[in-house]
């Protein structure tokens, strides 16, 4: 036999065999799973994807607010999920010391690269954003003003928040409002161990299901969370259309920093960038 | 092949024992490509339920152009591009830092069992460059020809076909002791 034929011989001899019980659990899931997808339960009417992905937020920003919506407002999803390795009132118990959050994302979606960090502020009420393409924005909703740069222009708008989706008083009170569209909306969750750059994790894994006219898609969100700080490590984010092809494609590191930036010119803009002004005269 | 397109059909009309048939047909066929090219047994468990799971959640508007096979085969090396991509997984690893692949420490609690032998050809495997192990893999594993795996890698065959020689010959290197015996 030649060399080549021998490696071939043995290459061929890697096998893996699975293990009954999980083998049958993952098949109840996906059965489940197919029954939900024939008989789905309504869609969103008015807090969707779709609509969220619209808002002023970079577009990987809100769905990183989304996941983390879930990864505390998870347990008052449903019945589907199984809370057996980290109980969700310690997740609870673990953001109360949280002061800041920041993450860092990066992905596509619809065909559009996309990158960047943002903070979450949760004493200060401020959130800000620094897309890598896009431009910085900070929001300081105890002030009620908005703050965004145009590198374009060099200029920074300052406008009232009017539309901004959450409430950063709390994490808790952030989350609040979003879980009970996701519960609406029917998500199957599964809880299991895997591993995350190199760590043992726990993995949350929430499948949604929308449908509708030329608007059939899956998405599919796993939230990674370090056991022993009961915290949000890493989440990733994936979108797939009818024909199965990905559409959106996310991936989201989290950490906890003590404190974040206090204005916008701590995400890298010129202190010499013109001001406008769009506030109503009153302010 | 006929059978594929029954499955389908049914499943389509929300047949439960379609997925099952499916699933049961396929599954340890897309762990073995997912093992293989990732070398990490919980990520590759993960890649597989996802397409599983996002298959599933399609039972009523999945249009199937090709094969079944090869449209969950597809799914499964798309997924692991992406997670190896995610975990910088690419970068070929030197000699001294060979791992066996990557398993948990209770096996109970996972999908994936894997013996000593397959352990030490994943771990062969994973000092490739992904895209001579992707040629190697699903050549081996895979049973794709070369034409398929250069219409999924949209390369030419005979960069294919490169691919697969230099990623053997670097196998047989690693992996002399076993060969010889």
């Amino acid at each position: 036999m030649r060399p080549a034929e021998k490696i071939e011989k043995l290459i061929k001899k890697f096998e893996v065999d699975i293990n009954p019980e999980k083998d049958r659990e993952n098949l109840d899931e996906l059965l489940r799973a197919q029954a939900q997808s024939i008989h789905p339960k309504p869609a969103f009417s008015h807090f969707n994807w779709r609509n969220i992905m619209k808002s002023p937020i970079t577009k990987f920003a809100t769905a990183a607010v989304i996941i983390t919506a879930v990864f505390i407002g998870i347990d008052q999803f449903g019945q589907t999920v199984n809370l057996s390795a980290i109980a969700f009132a310690e997740i609870s118990e673990a953001t109360k010391n949280v002061s800041w959050m920041h993450q860092i994302n990066k992905g596509f979606e619809r065909g559009v690269k996309g990158k960047g960090e943002q903070w979450y502020g949760f004493e200060t009420e401020i959130f800000a954003s620094k897309p890598s393409q896009d431009k910085p924005l900070f929001i300081d909703l105890k002030e009620n003003k908005r703050y965004r740069y145009d590198p374009k222009h060099q200029t920074i708008t300052i406008t009232n928040v009017d539309d901004f989706p959450l409430d950063l008083s709390s994490p808790l009170r952030m989350l609040e409002s979003l879980s009970e569209r996701f519960k609406e909306q029917g998500a199957e969750i599964i809880v299991k161990k895997s591993s995350y750059k190199g760590q043992q994790v726990q993995l949350q894994q929430i499948s949604l299901s929308r449908t509708g006219p030329n608007n059939d898609e899956n998405h599919l969100l796993r939230l990674y969370i370090q056991p022993k700080t009961k915290l949000l490590v890493g989440a990733e984010v994936k979108g797939t259309n009818a024909d199965g092809k990905v559409i959106m494609d996310g991936e989201i590191t989290f950490t906890y920093p003590q404190t974040g930036p206090s204005s916008i010119y701590d995400l890298g803009v010129p202190r010499d960038a013109k001001i406008v002004n769009n506030l109503p005269k009153a302010e | 092949m006929l059978e594929d397109k029954l499955l389908i059909l049914r499943f389509k009309h929300g047949s439960g024992d379609a997925l099952c048939r499916i699933y049961q047909k396929y599954r340890i066929y897309l762990l073995r490509i997912a093992t293989a090219l990732l070398n990490d047994t919980a990520l590759a468990e993960d890649v597989v339920h996802d397409v599983f799971l996002r298959f599933a959640l399609s039972a009523k508007r999945i249009k199937l152009k090709g094969s079944l096979k090869a449209y969950l085969r597809a799914c499964v090396v798309n997924d692991v591009r992406s997670r190896a991509r995610a975990a910088k997984r690419y970068s070929c690893l030197g000699l001294d830092e060979i791992e066996p692949a990557a398993v948990t420490e209770n096996e109970s609690e996972h999908w994936i069992i894997l013996e000593e032998q397959s352990k030490r050809i994943s771990g062969a495997l994973v000092q490739l460059s992904f895209e001579q192990r992707e040629a190697v893999v699903l050549r081996l594993n895979g049973g794709m020809k070369f034409r398929e795996i250069a219409d999924l890698q949209n390369v030419s065959v005979k960069t294919i076909q490169s691919r697969y020689r230099y990623g053997l010959n670097k196998l047989r290197s690693i992996l002399n002791s076993e060969v010889e015996k």
